[in-house]
């Protein structure tokens, strides 16, 4: 019987999460947390039925005046050399923050080598990005976009005096900065604009699908295929849940309590350019990181939550619906026939090993399918605290 | 440039000499081959094809400074705090001026490094390149100067460019190419739950040693023709960063490394003239 949800949750956000799943194992005393649903500074998180609490840096705590004036600058085109682009240009609420282009392209035009990821439950991510293991907060990840230069993304770079004056030169910012960061002085600084983004973007929680109430007790929340659907995901034939486990659908996550943080990247036999399971050279993953031969084309399996709308798919874009990533998983591995990414993915030496052929029938693919659209929060997708703050009043 | 002067001045009048450490400042130079370095300015002949290059920026951070005194003993000179350009642990060196195709910089610029060591004679020189381990992987955001400058933040790599040389090339008619040189610790790694890197495979800072380097009279001369004299900048290695992001796996990197002292896979012979060189006494011509 294989765990599929390896949660170790607070209290009755334990209890709550073993319903999404199946039991979850029981907390050792050592990793037992103490049960807490409100933090000593009084956030309050709207968190959907049975989930965790996450984890918030020491040095940012949460509160909803930075939450409100991160908000507006993940809106706020402020945020890029040219003013053309803000977080959200590559970041769409509809599409669960993420956007619909295989590859991202920044705001000088330059395309990236990956895809924008979506941000719902980026809060539990102890990984941000594709594959960079380095990269273990979201204050620290706002400074990739804004200051990267390979690739272009917002272009800020050289110019963090400008962006203060752009920020200072705003009316609304004043009262909002002032709220966010109370105690005199001057409150607008680079350090107060990432750990806002930040803050804002830890309240993009997703848990509302059909799937979700489906899993507290309406069984007809989801169809009878999307049902046979969750049994194949969750089953030795597939071993979808060994990369997607968990109730955010990804190995790597951490919460309050967890006790371990868990972080895994893996390589699903995208590519095979050399036969020796090497990946495009330019996309090579958390190698490109740590220079580990071993690391060669592992990638952070994503949240598969809200995924129907995140299409294209993996970190480069290159397979266009959920139909096919189905046909490339089920196959064992990708086959590239030709140009200079050819090659036999299901024949590296350095696939997980729980990429395998499957046999899937045409009826288990679409019962996969149908499972994977009822991960989709609809309400999520609209929920009025996400929206653009600047477009109501302009 | 007078802010810097008001700020040394006050420096200089407010550490106390005591136990007989005196402030000395150690003098550089950017130069092109004999030409002294000027943002937007054309230079040719260089690296192995002769080509042209215009840089837009040229910067670099160092730590670790030694002296060799007159009896050939090896002192630290610690790093004087002298915001905006240097604390007690590293120093930026700056060479741009914020003009022409270096508008993305900084219009002050500090060739220099001021250093606190026992007052007397010194005839050498020595110095790490780069930022220490110690400070490399902080939160990049919330850090002070030099450390705050986003130009050198090394943001995907959890670090900072240690060095910094933009340009663009040329050669006789061809379109402009560009080629950057980001030098930087790489395959860094940690554990899971740590917030930043706990070790890195490749550190990548260049130990620097210079010997009959006078301070009170000679400057050190960073030579931007040296540091490419085995390098093609009109060509970049497919599939890898244009010019030099410091990634073992780009060739593009091996007349760098060489010339900066560090192991690469591709690095150039023992012969390849050196980044850091001693020019005798005050350089004429240079706008320092």
């Amino acid at each position: 019987m294989p765990v599929l949800f390896g949660v170790t949750g607070a209290g009755a956000a334990g209890a709550a999460l073993g319903a999404i799943g199946a039991q979850p194992p029981a907390p050792s005393a050592a990793a037992r947390p103490t049960a807490r649903t409100v933090p000593p500074n009084g956030y309050r998180w709207q968190l959907p039925p049975g989930f965790p609490e996450p984890v918030v840096p020491a040095d940012n705590p949460m509160s909803d005046a930075k939450v409100a004036l991160g908000r507006h600058l993940f809106y706020d085109t402020r945020l890029s050399g040219n003013g053309t682009f803000s977080c959200a240009s590559c970041h769409l609420q509809s599409r669960a923050f993420a956007d619909a282009l295989p590859r991202a392209v920044g705001s000088t035009g330059e395309v990236h080598p990956r895809g924008s990821m979506g941000l719902a439950n980026v809060a539990y991510s102890p990984a941000l990005t594709w594959a960079n293991p380095l990269m273990r907060s979201l204050e620290q990840q706002a400074l990739v976009p804004m200051f990267g230069e390979d690739p272009v993304e917002l272009g800020l770079s050289g110019r963090e005096q400008e962006l203060l004056q752009r920020v200072r030169a705003e009316p609304r910012y004043a009262a909002l900065f002032a709220a966010a960061y109370p105690g005199g002085g001057d409150p607008v600084s680079l350090d107060h604009i990432v750990k806002a983004l930040a803050s804002f973007q830890r309240t993009m929680i997703s848990g509302r699908s059909p799937y979700d109430v489906f899993k507290q007790g309406k069984t007809s929340a989801i169809s009878a295929s999307a049902r046979r659907g969750e049994e194949l995901f969750f089953s030795e034939k597939t071993e979808c849940f060994h990369c997607h486990g968990g109730f955010n659908f990804t190995g790597t996550v951490n919460y309050v309590g967890k006790g371990f943080v868990e972080m895994e990247f893996h390589n699903t036999a995208l590519y095979n350019v050399d036969g020796q399971g090497a990946y495009p050279a330019t996309n090579t993953g958390v190698e490109s990181i740590t220079h580990d031969p071993e690391d060669m084309g592992k990638f952070k399996a994503p949240s598969l939550r809200n995924v129907a709308v995140t299409a294209p798919y993996m970190h480069d874009g290159s397979i266009a619906t959920l139909e096919e990533v189905i046909e490339h998983y089920n196959a064992g591995g990708r086959t590239v026939k030709s140009g200079p990414h050819a090659g036999v993915g299901a024949e590296s030496p350095l696939k997980s090993e729980f990429i395998k052929p499957m046999e899937l029938t045409p009826q288990e693919k679409r019962d996969l399918v149908a499972f994977l659209r009822s991960l989709t929060d609809s309400t999520f997708l609209r929920d009025p605290r996400f929206t653009n703050p600047w477009r109501s009043t302009r | 440039m007078s802010f810097v002067t008001f700020v040394a001045a006050t420096l200089i009048a407010t550490i106390p000499a005591t136990d007989s450490l005196t402030p000395i400042t150690i003098r550089l130079q950017a130069m092109v081959a004999d030409a002294p370095f000027q943002c937007g300015r054309s230079y040719s002949g260089i690296g192995t094809t002769g080509a042209s290059i215009t840089a837009s920026d040229f910067r670099f951070y160092v730590h670790n400074v030694r002296l060799v005194n007159a009896r050939g003993d090896t002192v630290r000179a610690a790093l004087a705090p002298l915001a905006p350009w240097q604390d007690r642990d590293v120093a930026l060196v700056d060479f741009e001026n914020g003009t022409a195709t270096c508008a993305n910089g900084t219009p002050e610029t500090h060739p220099e490094i001021t250093v606190l060591a026992p007052a007397g004679e010194y005839r050498g020189v020595a110095f790490t390149m780069g930022v220490p381990f110690a400070r490399n992987h902080g939160d990049l955001a919330s850090q002070a100067p030099p450390l705050s400058l986003s130009r050198l933040f090394w943001s995907w790599n959890a670090g900072y460019k240690f060095l910094r040389v933009d340009m663009r090339a040329t050669q006789g008619d061809s379109a402009a190419t560009a080629w950057v040189i980001h030098l930087g610790s790489t395959g860094c790694t940690g554990a899971p739950g740590a917030k930043a890197p706990t070790s890195c495979s490749h550190g990548n800072r260049p130990e620097i040693a210079l010997s009959g380097f006078d301070p009170a009279r000679d400057v050190i001369v960073a030579d931007l023709a040296a540091l490419l004299s085995r390098s093609d900048v009109r060509k970049n290695q497919p599939q890898t960063a244009m010019g030099c992001m410091a990634a073992p796996n780009d060739a593009d990197c091996g007349g760098l490394f060489a010339s900066l002292g560090l192991a690469h896979p591709n690095a150039t012979g023992a012969d390849t003239p050196k980044f850091f060189r001693v020019g005798r006494g005050a350089l004429t011509g240079a706008s320092r």
